[in-house]
């Protein structure tokens, strides 16, 4: 009886494994970049006949580009457009042994720069766009405003991206003030949080970007997710199938970055050079990169007015391809179309 | 109830050369990473039955898994573990492991781009690992009444770690299921 039992459960199990699951396991191409140690997936989704390509960066440093992939954002904009996602050196499900020497903006840029050659000789796209979210709005900006890097990119999108340590820890200094002191007014269930959070800034008046306090003061105001009910309603992450039928693996959950490399970036001469057609987009209650920062953007972007675009979106934190899937799709779409003929 | 495990396992481990009758056993197991990732192991064991409810058994396996989209590995994991028995078929298991494994990625290609931008697909060449492990298992007696274990069943969840990979020890979980056959019964020693 037993053994009947066990038999039967691994042909349970065989038959899982066999199961053709076309969201994860088959859909799109799934490449590996290997550049200085690190083994970078590069998986190329949607509708490459278009000839129309989105490459995506992520943000972190240290996420993964496969969380695009759960958003119904880049779902919409794959019927359309090829979708590149990829998960840069020490993030989500990259491998390999780098260096940790290699944690640094140049070899990030680097990498940037060969995944685009391998998009290049693989797909020869018509049109190529650079999607930068958060830390790959920074990577992006670093990356286009160097050498001749602009050239053949029709189009650079920016969402609530980041550029400069110094000035972006003021913005959400100033947000979490502003939080905790509306916090306490409104009388706060938890009133000893928000009174922490005003002691820590006053003792670290300057912080970095690898401080950590920050992150966890606005995800608790609100500003990385504005409204989590609404956000678990729009985007259904199917964790079980992720664990046990996709690329996913436990490396996505573990934090392999120190991102202190990052501290104290600085990329407005890059934001300065950027010429081509630009797309801002950035959600109104970002804490995390608080909104005026969307305006600095766009002010310090050297592309001709007439050629960049700024929008925000309303009751939106941090992500708003999860937050806004459809509104952020029309608006990265309606840019697409206007520039993907050079 | 982990230090009389502990304990438990301790004492048998010093009785073992006192009183041992050894059986040595092979298998076959599914050796699913995250439980569905398809794989197998091939195993061969040799078991202590220090009493009629304790035997420490020492493990080897041999076999593969296939991640798709991310990594295939060969493997290759010794084990040294406790077997308790709770009545004449039952028995709960624990072991400590450590192996060998060798991961190749599983996707649609690897690619290198040079300083000219020249592209080239590159074939892998394995990235070895070590391959520290914990076990824990379900073993049961599944032979004929006259000879219960002869044949057995056991299901094992397994966590295991590859290390390095990106400076850290990945940590994998994995299920294996199968059976083992007793081949041979060693005379007891003095």
């Amino acid at each position: 009886m037993c053994k009947r039992s066990i038999i039967i459960s691994i042909c349970v199990l065989l038959l899982a494994a066999c199961k053709k699951d076309d969201e994860f396991l088959q859909k799109g191409d799934y490449y590996f970049l290997e550049n200085d140690g690190a083994v970078m997936p590069v998986w190329v989704r949607g509708n490459v006949g278009s000839g129309v390509f989105i490459l995506t960066l992520h943000g972190g440093p240290g996420a993964s580009g496969h969380e695009f992939v759960l958003s119904k954002a880049f779902r919409a904009l794959e019927e359309k457009y090829a979708v590149v996602y990829w998960d840069q050196r020490f993030a989500g499900i990259s491998q390999g042994a780098p260096s940790k020497s290699s944690l640094n903006v140049d070899q990030f840029v680097e990498d940037t720069e060969k995944c685009i050659q391998l998009i290049r000789h693989l797909y020869q796209p018509k049109s190529l766009f650079l999607l930068g979210h958060s830390w790959g709005g920074g990577l992006g900006t670093a990356y286009l405003g160097r050498e001749d890097h602009q050239s053949g990119i029709n189009g650079w999108i920016d969402v609530d991206g980041s550029k400069n340590d110094t000035l972006e820890m003021q913005y959400v200094k100033q947000w979490v003030l502003n939080k905790a002191a509306e916090k306490l007014q409104q009388g706060t269930e938890d009133p000893e949080f928000w009174n922490y959070a005003l002691e820590w800034y006053a003792k670290h008046p300057k912080p970095v970007y690898s401080d950590i306090e920050p992150y966890i003061f606005v995800s608790a105001g609100g500003g990385d997710v504005y409204d989590f009910k609404k956000f678990n309603e729009i985007n259904k992450i199917p964790y079980i199938r992720l664990f046990f039928q996709s690329p996913f693996s436990i490396a996505f959950l573990l934090d392999k970055t120190d991102i202190s490399f990052a501290d104290g970036i600085n990329f407005t001469p890059e934001l300065n050079a950027i010429q081509i057609p630009s797309l801002v987009l950035w959600g109104q209650n970002d804490g995390i990169l608080p909104v005026p920062l969307s305006q600095w953007t766009w002010d310090q972007l050297g592309t001709d007015p007439a050629h960049k675009q700024l929008f925000s979106f309303p009751q939106c934190g941090h992500g708003p391809h999860f937050e806004h899937p459809e509104l952020f799709a029309e608006k990265v779409s309606a840019f697409v179309e206007a520039y993907k003929t050079p | 109830m982990h230090k009389k495990v502990l304990f438990t396992f301790l004492c048998s481990l010093l009785s073992a050369g006192i009183s041992a009758q050894n059986d040595i056993r092979t298998g076959l197991s599914w050796f699913g990473e995250n439980a569905t990732h398809p794989g197998f192991t091939l195993n061969l064991e040799y078991v202590r039955n220090h009493t009629a409810a304790i035997s420490t058994p020492m493990r080897a396996d041999v076999g593969a898994y296939f991640h798709p989209r991310n990594h295939n590995a060969f493997l290759f994991d010794l084990h040294c573990g406790l077997r308790e028995r709770f009545g004449r078929r039952f028995a709960l298991e624990q072991y400590l492991g450590l192996g060998f494994l060798l991961a190749f990625y599983n996707g649609d290609g690897l690619f290198q781009v040079d300083d000219k931008g020249v592209v080239q697909r590159v074939s892998p060449t394995g990235n070895p690992a070590f391959m520290p492990s914990v076990t824990l298992g379900i073993w049961i007696a599944a032979g004929k009444k006259s000879d219960p274990d002869r044949w057995a069943v056991h299901l094992r969840p397994k966590a295991f770690w590859q290390l390095p990979v990106n400076n850290l020890a990945m940590p994998h979980f994995a299920l294996q299921a199968g059976v083992t056959y007793r081949i041979k019964t060693l005379p007891k020693r003095k």
